[in-house]
């Protein structure tokens, strides 16, 4: 009898890490496929075998429209295309995150001020006239400071820890919203409204190969640390009874809200503000694979990355003139919200 | 003389905005195998000490010694192998599965960011066996019904390994059937070496148990001994302030009846 029940234990096991596998390779499989799919995708007018052999042959040829082709695929669509793959994986993540560490479903990445602080951030760069780069750094310090504000007045005070920190992320983002508007009221409309307009509608249009070196680290980092606190964040989101589990629920809670903040901050500092898909994707995750957070996790980074990849590619293809994807995520995204909310009563 | 498993050294407790302690000197001792009901009207600080037990909250003043350790002392992680804990009948944000509600049970073993082992799959599944929950394994945990959840909770409390289960009023919003079920098994689990200690509105949940009891009333314990001792008119009359008649069936057991339905 014993050593069945000693091998039980490592059946149990095998049994999660197949599941896992199972549901992660398809998933991983399909992006790969979309993304090479999206490497095609564009208005420029070439044919697919042209597109083919400058991909195949990495534009060794000299002819004029094959080095234009070349640095279009590799230039414009490549760095795009990670990019939008990198921040839907970011957003997706740290939006699973943030809901079970808020043991809310509704809560997205945004819940502690950091959209309307990068908006204040990316606004104050533009009206400085900083070059693209400086925006990027300006837009994560802006971020970081609501977030930071956040946090402070929820540690002021005594009480409940969690209706505080949303507390506070709802004060810190109203009154970041607030200056937002003074600025764009006090900026050059011809120039630097629309600029700061279009900024907040979200896009990947101006995003470079450098640019994704850059914050390549950022991501990593904070993708690794979620997608290794699975299990944390299942403990937390049974609120107070986490603590009879063993764990210090308020370092652990401010380690994830710092890895989810890094993603969500560095995606909105190459991206702008892209709606819904950190609140949506963890909810299709949750109806595909349940809410045990070792497997939602990297399933909604996986999703997250596919949807926002074919969110871009309608934004740049679907017309002729490029819809920033803020807009795209958001008329997609508010009745696909509806649809699940009613699907999944609520959860 | 042998350290007890568990002494409680004079406890004091005050809510940040009351005037008035709730606790106010709670002391007490505790053995291994022990069933301890605490027994008393609302407000009397039962909760309030097994929140304090738990490290929910600190005391103001006097000390909780497991094994002779001061508990401020011990690390979360050790202090979650001393100490599990069944709430009350509860709601979940995210309806986790039967096999994931038992196994993070296991956290203090294998910590927040290692996966589960073998070993933390094999107790998991032990505890839900234990429990005769094999056929809800991969349930949701919010689609079982409330003396379901229990079994879970308890479940998780085995596989957790602590020596003391705390529980906080456990038969809250279950029916009769289930709460008998419940100090059922929380019996047969004593047996096997596990203390309780449970909060319940029920003088009869003792009687069922006839383990200890202790009578709690303003902050301070009235009464402490077995339940013959503790479950009288007078004592019942004492902490409940309504007569309730302490009867003897015909087979020696002992039951409870409110005298104004007499």
């Amino acid at each position: 009898m014993e050593p069945d029940r000693g091998s039980r234990g490592s059946r149990l096991l095998m049994t999660f890490v197949l599941k896992k596998g199972l549901i992660i390779c398809p998933l991983a499989l399909i992006l790969t496929v979309m993304a090479t799919a999206s490497l095609f995708a564009g208005h420029y007018p070439a044919t697919f075998s042209e597109l083919l052999s400058v991909i195949t042959s990495t534009g060794k040829s000299d002819s004029e429209n094959t080095q234009m082709l070349s640095s279009i695929i590799f230039e414009l669509r490549l760095p795009r295309i990670f990019a939008a793959i990198l921040v839907g994986a970011a957003l997706s993540a740290s939006g699973a995150a943030y809901q079970s560490m808020f043991v809310n479903p509704l809560v997205s990445p945004g819940v502690l001020g950091v959209l309307s602080g990068g908006g204040v951030g990316a606004a104050i760069g533009i009206i400085c006239g900083l070059s693209p780069f400086g925006i990027q750094l300006s837009t994560f310090g802006g971020g970081m400071t609501a977030v930071l504000g956040a946090l402070f007045i929820a540690l002021i005070y005594r009480g409940d820890r969690l209706l505080l920190l949303v507390l506070g992320g709802v004060i810190s983002g109203a009154f970041f919203t607030s200056i937002l508007s003074l600025i764009k009221y006090a900026a050059d409309p011809n120039d630097q409204l629309p600029a700061i307009t279009y900024w907040l509608m979200g896009s990947l249009s101006g995003v470079g190969l450098n640019d994704i070196k850059t914050v390549l680290p950022l991501f990593i980092i904070g993708l690794l640390v979620l997608l290794s606190a699975g299990k944390a964040l299942n403990v937390l989101s049974l609120g107070e009874e986490s603590k009879a589990l063993g764990i210090n629920p308020q370092r652990l809670r401010l380690m994830m809200i710092a890895a989810a903040t890094l993603l969500s901050i560095t995606s909105v500092s190459i991206a702008g503000i892209i709606g819904w898909v950190g609140l949506i994707v963890p909810h299709i995750g949750r109806m595909l694979v349940g809410p045990d957070n070792r497997i939602l996790l990297p399933v909604s980074a996986i999703l997250g990355g596919i949807i926002l990849l074919l969110a871009d590619n309608l934004s740049r293809t679907a017309f002729t003139v490029e819809i920033p994807l803020g807009i795209t995520t958001s008329i997609f995204g508010i009745p696909m919200f509806v649809c699940f909310l009613r699907k999944s009563k609520g959860m | 003389m042998p350290d007890s498993l568990l002494e409680i050294q004079k406890l004091c407790f005050k809510y940040p905005h009351s005037s008035e302690n709730i606790l106010k000197g709670i002391s007490l001792k505790a053995s291994s195998g022990e069933t301890i009901c605490l027994l008393g009207a609302n407000g009397c600080g039962k909760t309030t000490l097994i929140r304090l037990l738990l490290r929910f909250m600190s005391p103001q003043s006097g000390n909780i010694l497991i094994k002779g350790r001061n508990t401020k002392d011990i690390p979360e992680r050790k202090l979650a192998k001393c100490f599990s804990y069944v709430p009350q009948l509860q709601t979940t944000t995210f309806s986790y599965s039967v096999r994931d509600m038992v196994l993070m049970g296991r956290i203090p073993f294998s910590g927040c960011f290692r996966p589960y082992t073998k070993a933390d799959h094999k107790a998991a599944d032990d505890a839900i066996e234990r429990m005769q929950l094999t056929s809800l394994t991969s349930k949701s945990f919010m689609e079982l019904s409330g003396g379901q959840r229990q079994m879970v909770l308890i479940a998780r409390a085995i596989a957790q390994d602590a020596p003391i289960c705390l529980m906080d009023e456990p038969e809250n919003g279950l029916d009769y059937g289930n709460q008998v079920k419940l100090f059922h098994h929380i019996s047969t689990l004593s047996g096997g070496g596990m203390t309780f200690i449970i909060t319940t509105h029920h003088p009869e949940h003792a009687l069922w148990l006839s383990g200890r009891v202790i009578l709690m009333k303003d902050g301070l314990v009235m009464s402490d001994g077995n339940c013959d001792e503790c479950i009288t008119q007078e004592k019942l009359k004492d902490i409940y302030g309504i007569n309730i008649l302490v009867n003897a069936g015909k087979d020696g057991s002992r039951y409870c009846r409110p005298s104004i339905y007499a």
